[in-house]
């Protein structure tokens, strides 16, 4: 997969492959850093194609609902032309917080990212 | 042994609810908390930060917000005074998403729900010249 360019510290690594892309990201993500991250994930859905966003959050312990409302703002995008968001390796604190929003149906939800890009 | 209450003077900087959240969350350990309380804890103290920053500050740098938490009769009550604007939210409608209409999600407003859901009281005492924001979780 090619290599997205990304400005956010969270983001390990960024690719697309084909209406794929997949975000690693790491660290906890609150108020002060998910604007970045937000610009990043926007930036490649802007670019269209994209029918499936896959979000690696194996080194992320902890989100805060800024963090949650990128994630819903990306789905609300993708749910226009039929696409998805799957949430892979959710640590526990994650999982939980999705829970407590009732979002963890809306998502899909796969216990690793090779679920996910077979999902 | 009583905990002492945990003081912080804090600015209305996005980069100091980490900071801020780590201590709390240190304090309710040190006082006895279950890990979960202690994680609920320092989510709401994330929130309210947040949303002091975002609607009381309207997004505006080094204004001044201090926190307090304190553990009395067994209950961690954490207090938050702004100089903001001043302006309850409206606690009642806050509300979480439904699952079975996804479309009619909207990116935010997740943080106000989840503290109800989370806490054993959430009030705001609105202030002459600002807001205080009184929450209280109950130890089990």
């Amino acid at each position: 997969m090619p290599d997205v360019s990304t400005q956010s510290k969270h983001v390990i690594d960024a690719r697309q492959d084909g209406d794929t892309a997949v975000f690693r990201l790491k660290d906890e993500i609150d108020l002060h850093s998910s604007p970045d991250l937000r610009t990043d994930i926007l930036a490649v859905l802007q670019k269209g194609k994209i029918k499936k966003l896959v979000l690696n959050l194996a080194e992320v312990p902890y989100v805060d609902s800024s963090a949650i409302a990128v994630m819903v703002e990306a789905l609300q995008k993708l749910r226009k032309t039929g696409g998805k968001v799957c949430l892979t390796n959710l640590s526990g604190r994650v999982k939980g917080l999705l829970e407590i929003a009732r979002l963890d149906q809306i998502f899909t939800v796969k216990a690793t990212e090779a679920e996910a890009l077979a999902a | 042994m009583t905990q002492p209450a945990l003081n912080l003077n804090l600015t209305s900087d996005p980069a100091e609810i980490a900071g801020a959240r780590h201590a709390v969350e240190r304090f309710a350990a040190d006082s006895g908390f279950h890990a979960d309380a202690v994680a609920d804890l320092g989510l709401c103290v994330n929130e309210a930060l947040a949303n002091i920053i975002r609607h009381a500050y309207q997004g505006a740098r080094g204004r001044p917000i201090e926190l307090r938490a304190e553990v009395t009769e067994g209950d961690a009550i954490i207090t938050l005074r702004d100089w903001g604007n001043g302006r309850v939210p409206d606690v009642c409608d806050a509300s979480l998403p439904d699952p079975a209409q996804p479309a009619t999600f909207r990116p935010g407003g997740l943080g106000l729900p989840c503290m109800k859901k989370l806490l054993d009281s959430l009030s705001f005492e609105p202030q002459p010249d600002g807001m205080r924001l009184r929450m209280t979780k109950i130890k089990r």
